[in-house]
């Protein structure tokens, strides 16, 4: 499917109540020639419904830098990779208005036996970028990828840092509309960290998207406009990024210090009682949350017994 | 998206040098391998075959190598094809282009070495005192007949593959059966008449004879035939990349799975 091609518009991208269903394996069976003829034949499967993103809804416009925050297994990749059109979903729709690619820790492993230099021309390839426009360019990526003592290394052979540079310096040199960053800050020493950030204040100015996913609450805080806090799969929180890093360390237990926000916020405008108040949000999600997994884990039970059952009377039959 | 878009054919360029670089990169020999593994296959079967069948052909030698050649390069080609959108899930996982890219360069790979031995092929004809004929200008039309033939079957085995991973185990068993059943070192005529129909059944057979015809004569293939597997291979190709073009998404999810 090719991307939407429309200018006028300053939406970037657009999803409505976006979900992906996986099926994996439960543990009780493994995928066999029974299971799949049975699977082929009837539809029926041993396998269960992991539902690893649901409703998400937004929109993002133009210039914006999108931060998705949640523990593993939030579904953020998963996000990422429907939005890079990657994978379909299985509910909802997602639109996006510009040329779109992801790049993550994995790029990092390209074509581990081929040449730093060789991998940067696969790169070119990979996201488009013609022959004699990637000759001129080629300089200032390996100038910012500060990779220049390692250009003839085998790509395995550099660290896991340094690798994942060739792919994302080919990246924000290359033309795409939205660029998609899938926990690889992290890996960047801090003077890469600091010319990305240079970076992306200048895609903003030219009006270029991006959605950063990353477990560092600096990193987020420092770049990003809005954030999307995912939590199984579901979204926790959208908006203000200041707001959503908070309430998710407060989630999991770490209890941000007033004094960790950025300067320009004033601490005193949040009285005693808006704290009380999120403070018991918190905790209504919390029990929420609870009482979903005492069902689901009943249901498990419920399972189980069935199968225990199945078990017996096998084990009578061959008795 | 449209794989006739000229980015993408820059795209199989590079993936396709990637694969012929990296295919013989590690072993002692490298490149030379690519050249040697016909070359050494040729040496044993022409000394194993050559008292026995090498009284019912004129020019043994020429006869075993040109379909030694033939064969390989399908042979090679569908067993990389087979498993290469398995073993390029990192690049399905995180860029988008055609799919199909990833099966063409798998073959491309292989065409690459394809090649090169049919350089050397013309060489050794020449050093055993073939001289070349007319039908030599025609080795490039048969080259893309053979080539499209075995793109069609790579990009189906490659297909069929990402759902059933124990392709790749029956495939090897087949190509080992159709090497025995396909007259490579051995004439069609020391087969019983009544067999020689089912044999004929065989599209490699007719490919490997237009070679033949082509670069040494003998009786030429019925190019009915020759284009009828034209045919099948364009229809082939043209099938599947409508099933990959439509179904990306779920190539993906194929992967993703494994």
């Amino acid at each position: 499917m090719m991307p939407k091609q429309v200018h006028s518009n300053d939406l970037a991208l657009k999803t409505s109540n976006l979900g992906k269903r996986y099926l994996i394996a439960s543990q009780a069976e493994k995928e066999g020639i029974f299971t799949t003829t049975r699977r082929l034949l009837t539809g029926r499967t041993s396998r269960k419904e992991l539902w690893a993103l649901r409703g998400v809804t937004l929109e993002l416009r133009r210039g914006e830098i999108l931060g998705i925050i949640g523990p593993n297994g939030a579904g953020k990749t998963t996000l990422v990779m429907l939005l890079s059109d990657i994978l379909g979903p299985t509910q909802g729709s997602v639109e996006v208005y510009g040329k779109t690619s992801q790049f993550s820790q994995l790029s990092s492993g390209l074509q581990a036996r081929l040449t730093v230099i060789e991998n940067f021309w696969v790169v070119a390839a990979l996201l488009g970028i013609p022959k004699r426009q990637f000759r001129k360019m080629l300089p200032e990526i390996i100038e910012f990828s500060g990779l220049q003592e390692y250009l003839y290394a085998k790509q395995g052979e550099l660290s896991e840092g340094l690798a994942s540079r060739v792919a994302f310096s080919v990246a924000v040199h290359s033309d795409l509309d939205i660029i998609l960053v899938d926990e690889m800050l992290s890996v960047g020493d801090e003077v890469f960290k600091r010319k990305c950030a240079e970076v992306f204040k200048r895609f903003q100015e030219d009006g270029r998207t991006m959605v950063i996913v990353s477990h560092g609450m600096e990193t987020i805080q420092e770049m990003c406009t809005r954030c999307l806090y995912l939590k199984d799969g579901k979204p926790r929180f959208l908006g203000e990024t200041r707001e959503a890093t908070q309430l998710y360390l407060e989630d999991i237990g770490v209890r941000s210090k007033p004094t960790s926000g950025p300067p320009e916020q004033d601490d005193g405008s949040k009285n005693e009682g808006e704290n009380l108040a999120d403070l018991r949000r918190a905790l209504d999600a919390e029990k929420n949350e609870l009482r979903e997994e005492w069902k689901k884990l009943n249901a498990e039970k419920a399972e189980l017994a069935a199968g225990w059952k199945e078990l017996e009377k096998a084990r009578k039959r061959l008795k | 998206m449209s794989f006739f878009e000229s980015r993408y054919w820059n795209l199989l360029w590079e993936l396709t040098r990637t694969d012929f670089k990296l295919r013989d990169q590690g072993t002692l020999l490298g490149f030379i391998w690519t050249l040697l593994h016909p070359a050494l296959m040729f040496i044993v079967l022409y000394v194993l075959f050559i008292k026995w069948i090498g009284s019912f052909v004129d020019n043994y030698m020429a006869f075993l190598i040109i379909g030694l050649v033939q064969w390989q390069f399908f042979e090679k080609a569908t067993n990389a094809a087979l498993m290469s959108l398995r073993n390029k899930s990192l690049l399905i996982r995180t860029f988008k282009f055609p799919r199909e890219i990833i099966v063409f360069s798998a073959v491309g790979g292989i065409l690459w070495s394809y090649l090169l031995e049919l350089v050397v092929l013309f060489l050794f004809l020449m050093a055993i005192g073939i001289s070349p004929g007319p039908g030599w200008f025609l080795i490039p039309a048969a080259v893309v007949v053979h080539l499209i033939f075995t793109l069609g079957i790579s990009m189906v085995l490659a297909l069929v593959a990402l759902e059933y991973e124990d392709l790749s185990r029956i495939w090897s068993i087949v190509a080992q059966a159709g090497f025995y059943l396909t007259p490579i070192f051995y004439p069609l005529h020391i087969i019983a008449e009544s067999r020689q129909k089912y044999m004929t059944l065989n599209p490699m057979l007719h490919l490997i004879e237009m070679f033949r015809s082509l670069l040494v004569g003998g009786s030429p293939p019925s190019w009915a035939i020759i284009v009828a597997i034209l045919a099948v291979g364009i229809a082939l190709i043209g099938a599947t990349m409508i099933i990959f073009h439509r179904n990306d998404k779920w190539i993906a999810d194929c992967v993703l799975e494994q």
